[in-house]
This record gives structure tokens, C-alpha cells and sequence, in this order.
């Protein structure tokens, strides 16, 4: 029930290391109306309901200093109300009628759902039609909404070891780009930002130019694009999205951060900066992070929780992003382990793929991982939709999804020794850990 | 009075053509159940969407049957089945899984311990197999023993820094007291150091047994020749001569408590309220599901929007029934910030009192059943939730057209119905409360709520 809520790294790097074979099966109708509205429909007609997402491509990237969080903020006031359907009305009538909705909100874009009986399409699309025409933004929606955020906050990151830790990381890994911030803002921008930043920003990033709809399920694609173009084809296109500056200066030694806070145990994260989603390199690191952290038969589970019995846990978070991103792997002491032997023992079997590559057995069930886990994203429509909506929104391309298999089946193991080589360097690693500053009680 | 009753029929059919038109998509698809000579029960169904296999082993095997003291040994046995076997170790195992992009997870929950997987359908014998050599052959050494329990502990000791998790642990031991329901399903840093090896050995004799259990299968494949590879690795399972004991059913608390989770660093209070309610196979059901959906249920239900609409309080709040084999929890969970937690219980509980004084509207009634129908159908998309639906039939001895009758069922519900089961199982007067807190903030603001118990997590 937690909704409207910011994207966990994890659930992006699921959908995303999960990109095969299955694709060529997607039979997806793409259409666009002159205003530049983006509508992509996969028909599944299994069940009578449907998935209706609607992707902006707008996040935290697209922020400023001073009003961090606004993109997550704005997508809180989507559903506060509008002219059609007014305060409380949205969830009131989609409910009602027998829908559920969510969203999230990433560095890149933002994203809103509905699963609805197929035969409430209608209605979905002139809801979200007039959110996206006339949403209300006035001082009481807003002071009441700024409240909300600020609690969702303070559940996901302040009273967070792991949220916390996350936020470090980032600032530091991230000098000059918008990445240094996190997601939900800073606590003192959710107070600072006024009616009048809404109000901008609306203008600005929801659009039908900077918005694509995808609709999974059981769905006539012609019917729908005709009730889209009655519910939007009168939307003017939008202004031209100002261009975010990557000034990003390139990391020339390690950083380090601590956070000292009230925990049982230490734990730490070491981030490596990589490329953008526009690299070929994207694949071989998904074959990485699985080699490296996925189950336990991967190389970290084994040797940091399973041999050595230091940790309780070990997982990587690693997606894609317009911008050059970060890769990172998060450890859980145990206790009477300290992080910096587990910081050696890590970078030991980071130094070991980098000279002796990963094995062909090794490279040959990461790729059956992926496969299975792309499968597996499949089952439900909004899933699909998920998928969909991200590769045409980070890569401009939904049909990308259909060659992803190929890209994968390609990696050699040379490859994968490779992106290691390139990336996982001492220079541009930032670690920032987790003191705890009381024993355990 | 012709006209009149014409009139009804009218509105009668529309209501049935209504019904037919969802009811009649939403049908369970069909599946077999048979029962093995050693009596495990089996479930086959055939689902061909995409190329998988999902089984759920589902043993009467839950936290409810630990012992006084030794609470996490279902949870333990249930992990450590899967840790080795006379011919693999715990590392070829998971290599073996994880190899073909499969998953094998087990573990246990107040009533069942479980053990499921999902595997590509061509790896169907790949699955059985090592289902069977886990469940026939597992030798819980006692170097995994000692491993997972130290894993164990060490996790317990993480929990304490997440304020949700302990609000919600300490929430059902606080309720459930002396009961079996009570037990922490990993247990608590004391009862595990309790638990030897032969604890497991003899738990997992005494429990993990065919004749409790209900093996099911939904997937890519064709039943016949399922369950002839289930009967080729299973029919060894031996059944035990010992009979479970009877868990006992508590009665509800009457009164109020209070109890206060020390964490001083926290800036924002978790909240839970509750008493003890009905178990899942229970006549009211539909009712109480209808009921708690307009109090606490969807994301415009009464509580979110007060408690988060109209004031801002929290980022989330809704009220559930769990409901077990034997009783049931019906809970209240919110957070907010530390200088706002008084109020925000004090709106909730409002809101209660206010639902059992002054019923629903016929609107809100309509709306939560279209809710309710209108999800109904998504949470059969995939192999694995019509997995557990046909296991829960099965476990809970619920009726066999529970998914066929459902739309109807949902319908049938009356604001007679509700205002009756509010008042039945939506209790304000009578409820504990469980909040983690830093009291320095708070403690003040809470006298009066009821006898309060202080605790650290």
C-alpha cells in the first residue's frame, strides 16, 4: 500500500537485468498523435483487465539545487486533484470502479499506473487526461502533500541504515550532476519549495511531448488510440525541455564517507562510477552484477557469507540511466567483523575477475539468469508495461527490448574481464560507511 | 404487484449478466487433486502462458508448533532443509538451481513451513528431483546448523535497527501472549541459542510428514505425466504415526495495554493497534473483507484519507485482518513523525468508533465491492499466485468454488452486514497498542491510552 513512491535502485535492476529472449515475442503497436503523445499497446487478452502507464521523462536529474525532490513531490500532487475530477476524487472513482493505482519516481523519469477492468478504459484515460491538463496546485493540497513526502522521508531514508548510507554515497560519488541528490530531496528543499516551483515545473515537464502511454492487456489498439486522441489530441506539445549539463568531472581518486548513526552493526557500500545507458558496455555489467551478487552461488555471496562468515548480506544495486550512473555493492556486517576486513576480502575478488576473468560456466548461467528473470518479468501486465515504458523512455527505443537477447549472447568472457578492468579501479571507487555509534543494547 | 415483482426479476438478471460477464472470465482454471499412497495431497494445474514451472510444498510444519523456548526451530528446520543432503552439498545445490536460472526458497510462517520454487518448464525433472532430495535426504550437519543460526542471530540483531519490523513482531507477541501465535517466526536471540541440532533432526521427523502436507504444481507442462514424476520421486516420503497436536484458539483482549518500544535515536513513531479477530475459514469473511476495505483497505479508504489526505499525518496507514488457520489479527499500521504520534492514534481510532457508530453509505458499500471485483481477477495472472490460491483452498479448507463464487459472494454483502461485522470485529474500546518510539518525545502524550509496558528492541 506504499504508494506513490520513490523507485528502490533494486526493483529498477531487476526489470532491467532481466532483458532477453521473450522480447521477440512482444508484438507491440507503436502510434503517435501529432502533438507528440507516444502510445505503445501489447495486447493479452488472458484476463479482462489492463495495465495504462503513462511515462514522463523527468526526475530528480531534470532538478536544481533548492528544489531537490520536487520531481518526487509533483508526483504526490498528480493525484490531489483536477477539474473533471477534483480533491479526492482519483483514487475515489478509480477505486470504485474496481482499479488500483501507483506510481515512482527515478533520477530519470516518472512513472504512474493503473490496473483496471479492460472495460474502464475510458474512464482511466480521461483521468489521467485531466491531470495531465488541469491539475489543481494550490497552497492546502500542497502543505498537506509536503507533509506526506517529508514523512515518507523520514520512513526511507533518516530511519533507514541502508537509505541513509545510499544518500552518502551518492553526494559523494557525484560532485557537479544532479545524481549527487537524492530522489525524495533534501528535508530542507520539501520545505523550501513553493507553489510557484510547481507551477514552473509543471509547465515545463508534463507534456504530451515529454510523455509516452502504454497499455498491456486486454486491449483493442485502435480503439484506444482513438479514445486517447479524444482525451488528448487537443494538448498543445509542450516547451522544449531544457538540457541538463553533465559537468561531471571525472573521479581521480578514491572518496570516502562515514556516517555515524544509532545501529547494531557496521556496514558499508563501494560505489564505481559507469557509463550511461547509450554504452555497449550496459550488458557485460549486467553480466557482472549477477556473477558477482545474484544468489547464493554468486562469487561475493560465497566468499563474504557464506566462507568467511562476515556478513549477513551482500547485494549490488545497478540500472540504467541517461547519465553516466553508479554501480555499487552493499555489505551487512556480522557481528565482531569490521568493514575493513570485508572491504579487502571484496576488493580481492573484484582484483580476481579483473586478472583471471570469470569462467565460461560462470558467463553461461548469468546469461540463463537473465533469461529466466526477463521471462519472469513478463507474468503480470503491468510488469510488461514497466519494461516497455523504461526502454522507450531511457533509450527513445522500445524495440531495443528485441535485441537485448543478441547483446547477451554475444559476451564472451573476455568481455566481462573487460568492463571490470575498465570500471572497478581504485581511483573511481567511493565507499561510504555505516558507524554504528552504540554496542548493541 | 405483477409489475413489481417483474421489476425485481428485471434487476435480478442484471445483477446475474452483471456477474456472468466477470465471473465467468475470472473461473479458476481447472486443475487435479490427488492424494499419493503415502497420503501427500497434489494439486496439478496446467498454465501454458510462458514457459514455467511453480510448485509450493506447503507442510504443517509453522512457528505455531515450536516448542516453549525454542521459538524459530520450524523457521531453522525449514531453511536448513535446503543446506545440504547425503549426496550434495549446500554450494552444489544452489549452483545447480541458480545454474539454469531457477529458484528454490523455504521457510516457515505461523501455520506452514514451506518449500517453493519456480524453474523454466524444461527443467521440470531438474525441480522434482532436487525437491525430493532436499525433503528425503537432508542432513542437516551440523556445520550448516551452526552457520545458519549464527546467520540467524546476526539478522535478528539487524531487525533491531529497522523500527517497522520490530513494531509489527513485537505487535504479536504483545497480542498473542502465552498463545502459539505469538511465536516470532525467526525467533528471538534467546530461544535460538535454546535450539540444538537434534531439536531440528526431531522437529523435522515429527512434522515434515506427507500425510499434512499438500504439494502443488501450476505450470507448462502436461499433468498426467507432472504427477507421474511427483509419484516417481515422492511415493519414498514416509508417512510418521504421530498425530499434531491441537493449536489453541485465544480469546480476544479485553481492555487496553500500551507497549512502548524504546529507540531513542527514531524521529518517527511506528503505530500499530489491534486486537485478536477470526480466523480465514470463517462465515463473515466476505463481510469483513467488504468492511475493512472502506475503513482501511484501498488507497481511498476512510483511514488514508484522514489520516494522510486530510491531515497529513503519515505516508501510509491502512488496517488488515491477518487471518490464520486457527484466529486471526485484525491491525492497524501507521507512522508519523514523534510530536504527532497521540494525534494520529487518536484519529484512528476515531475513525473506527465512527465506522461502527455510523455504518457506511451505499456508495462507499458499492465502491468497495466493485474494488474488491475489479482487483480480483489481476491476482490470478501469474503461476505462482494460482499456486498459492489452490493451496489455500486446500489448507484452509475453504469452499472449492471460492474463485468462482467470489464476484458473487462480494456482492451478496449487505450494509446490514457491515454494520454488523464493525461492530463484531472493529474494536476501538478493546485493543493493544504497540508503538516504537523514543519516549523522551513521547511518553508524555500516550498516558491515558491504556497500561503501559516499556520494552527495548
Amino acid at each position: 500500500m506504499m504508494k506513490r513512491l520513490i523507485v528502490i535502485a533494486s526493483l529498477i535492476s531487476f526489470l532491467f537485468f532481466s532483458s532477453l529472449a521473450f522480447a521477440l515475442d512482444l508484438d507491440i503497436k507503436s502510434q503517435q498523435l501529432p502533438n507528440g503523445l507516444k502510445i505503445l499497446t501489447l495486447e493479452d487478452h488472458t484476463l479482462p483487465i489492463c495495465t495504462y502507464f503513462t511515462f514522463f521523462k523527468v526526475g530528480s536529474r531534470n532538478e536544481k539545487q533548492a528544489i531537490t525532490g520536487i520531481s518526487h513531490l509533483f508526483e504526490h500532487m498528480m493525484f490531489n486533484g483536477a477539474k473533471r475530477y477534483g480533491p479526492k476524487e482519483f483514487d475515489r472513482i478509480l477505486e470504485s470502479n474496481g482499479g488500483v493505482s501507483n506510481a515512482y519516481t527515478a533520477n530519470d523519469f516518472t512513472a504512474y499506473f493503473e490496473d483496471f477492468p479492460s472495460n474502464k478504459l475510458e474512464l482511466i484515460i480521461d483521468l489521467d487526461a485531466d491531470r495531465l491538463e488541469n491539475l489543481l496546485l494550490n497552497e492546502e493540497n500542497l502543505s498537506s502533500e509536503r507533509e506526506v513526502v517529508k514523512e515518507e522521508r523520514r520512513l526511507r531514508t533518516d530511519n533507514s541504515n541502508e537509505g541513509k548510507l545510499e544518500e552518502e554515497l551518492y553526494a559523494a560519488a557525484f560532485q557537479a550532476h544532479p545524481y549527487h541528490w537524492p530522489v525524495v530531496g533534501w528535508m530542507g528543499d520539501l520545505d523550501a519549495i513553493t507553489r510557484e516551483d510547481c507551477v514552473n515545473y509543471f509547465k515545463t515537464y508534463y507534456s504530451v511531448g515529454n510523455a509516452t502511454i502504454i497499455i498491456v492487456g486486454d486491449v483493442n489498439p485502435a480503439e484506444a488510440f482513438k479514445l486517447i486522441d479524444k482525451y488528448y489530441g487537443h494538448l498543445k506539445p509542450g516547451p522544449t525541455i531544457p538540457k541538463v549539463v553533465n559537468a561531471e568531472p571525472e573521479q581521480k581518486g578514491e572518496r570516502r564517507v562515514q556516517y555515524y548513526k544509532e545501529a547494531q552493526l557496521p556496514a558499508f557500500m563501494a560505489g564505481f562510477h559507469i557509463p550511461s545507458a547509450q554504452s555497449e558496455d550496459i550488458y557485460a555489467l549486467d553480466v557482472l552484477q549477477i556473477i558477482l551478487t545474484e544468489g547464493e552461488s554468486s562469487r561475493l555471496y560465497k566468499t563474504l557469507v557464506y566462507e568467511k562468515q562476515m556478513a549477513t548480506d551482500v547485494w549490488s544495486s545497478y540500472f540504467y540511466t541517461i547519465d553516466p550512473g553508479l554501480f555499487y555493492i552493499y555489505v551487512g556486517m556480522k557481528p565482531n567483523f569490521n568493514t575493513t576486513e570485508a572491504e579487502k576480502v571484496l576488493y580481492d575478488e573484484i582484483e580476481k575477475v579483473k586478472n583471471l576473468g570469470v569462467t565460461e560456466k560462470e558467463l553461461q548461467k548469468a546469461k540463463n539468469i537473465l533469461e529466466a528473470n526477463f521471462i519472469k518479468s513478463m507474468k503480470t501486465n503491468n510488469g510488461r508495461a514497466n519494461l516497455i515504458g523504461t526502454y522507450q523512455t531511457l533509450f527513445g527505443d522500445y524495440t531495443l527490448l528485441n535485441k537485448v537477447l543478441d547483446k547477451y549472447k554475444a559476451l564472451t568472457v573476455e568481455d566481462i574481464k573487460k568492463v571490470a578492468q575498465k570500471y572497478f579501479t581504485d581511483r573511481n571507487r567511493t565507499v561510504a560507511t555505516l558507524v554504528p555509534e552504540k554496542a548493541g543494547i | 404487484m405483477k409489475i413489481f415483482k417483474l421489476t425485481i426479476i428485471v434487476s435480478l438478471l442484471l445483477v446475474v449478466f452483471s456477474n456472468l460477464i466477470l465471473a465467468s472470465e475470472i473461473k479458476l482454471p481447472p486443475y487435479q487433486k490427488s492424494s499419493l499412497g503415502n497420503d501427500l495431497t497434489l494439486l496439478v494445474m496446467e498454465n501454458k502462458k510462458l514457459p514455467l514451472v511453480n510448485f509450493r510444498l506447503v507442510l504443517k510444519a509453522g512457528s505455531v508448533y515450536d516448542p516453549l523456548g525454542k521459538e524459530g526451530l520450524a523457521d531453522l528446520t525449514a531453511t536448513l532443509i535446503r543446506k545440504g543432503t547425503k549426496t550434495k552439498s549446500f554450494e552444489q545445490i544452489s549452483e545447480e538451481i541458480e545454474f539454469v536460472g531457477g529458484s528454490l526458497n523455504s521457510g516457515a510462517s505461523p501455520d506452514y513451513a514451506f518449500i517453493s520454487g519456480e524453474f523454466l518448464s524444461k527443467d521440470v525433472d531438474l525441480a522434482l528431483n532436487l525437491l525430493s532430495d532436499i525433503l528425503l535426504n537432508s542432513v542437516f550437519s551440523q556445520e550448516e546448523f551452526e552457520r545458519e543460526k549464527e546467520l540467524t542471530l546476526a539478522g535478528l540483531q539487524e531487525e533491531k535497527d529497522d523500527p517497522s519490523t520490530i513494531a509489527t513482531k513485537a505487535f504479536y507477541q504483545f497480542l498473542f501472549e502465552k498463545n502459539p501465535y505469538s511465536h516470532p517466526v525467526s525467533g528471538t536471540e534467546t530461544s535460538l541459542k535454546n535450539i540444538t541440532r537434534e531439536d531440528v533432526m526431531n522437529f523435522y521427523k515429527k512434522y515434515f510428514v506427507p500425510q499434512y502436507s499438500i504439494l502443488t504444481l501450476v505450470g507448462d507442462f502436461s499433468s498426467q505425466s507432472v504427477k507421474q514424476k511427483v509419484e516417481n520421486t515422492l511415493a519414498n516420503w514416509q508417512k510418521s504415526n504421530s498425530s499434531l497436536d491441537k493449536v489453541p484458539a485465544p480469546t480476544k483482549y479485553k481492555g487496553r495495554k500500551l507497549l512502548i518500544v524504546e529507540k531513542p535515536d527514531v524521529t518517527q513513531t511506528q503505530i500499530r493497534i489491534g486486537n485478536i479477530s477470526v480466523p480465514r475459514n470463517n462465515p463473515d469473511y466476505f463481510p469483513v473483507v467488504v468492511a475493512n476495505t472502506i475503513l482501511g483497505g484501498g488507497f481511498s479508504s476512510r483511514l488514508v484519507n484522514e489520516i494522510r489526505v486530510n491531515q497529513g499525518l503519515t505516508y501510509g496507514v491502512s488496517s488488515r485482518f491477518n487471518m490464520f488457520k486457527e484466529t486471526g489479527a485484525y491491525l492497524i499500521s501507521t507512522f508519523t513523525k514523534n510530536k504527532t504520534t497521540r494525534k494520529t492514534i487518536d484519529v484512528a481510532l476515531e475513525e473506527v468508533k465512527k465506522f461502527r457508530e455510523k455504518g457506511v453509505s451505499p456508495d462507499e458499500l458499492a465502491g468497495a465491492k466493485n474494488y474488491l471485483k475489479g482487483l480480483f481477477p489481476s491476482r490470478l495472472q501469474t503461476p505462482e499466485a494460482l499456486a498459492s490460491q489452490i493451496s489455500d483452498i486446500e489448507f484452509y479448507n475453504l469452499d472449492s468454488k471460492y474463485v468462482d463464487t467470489y464476484m458473487q459472494k462480494i456482492d451478496a454483502v449487505t450494509l446490514d452486514d457491515i454494520k454488523r461485522v464493525a461492530n463484531k470485529y472493529f474494536d476501538y474500546q478493546d485493543v493493544v497498542f504497540v508503538v516504537v518510539t523514543n519516549p523522551k518525545e513521547t511518553r508524555k502524550d500516550l498516558e491515558g491510552l491504556g497500561k503501559i509496558e516499556m520494552t527495548k528492541p
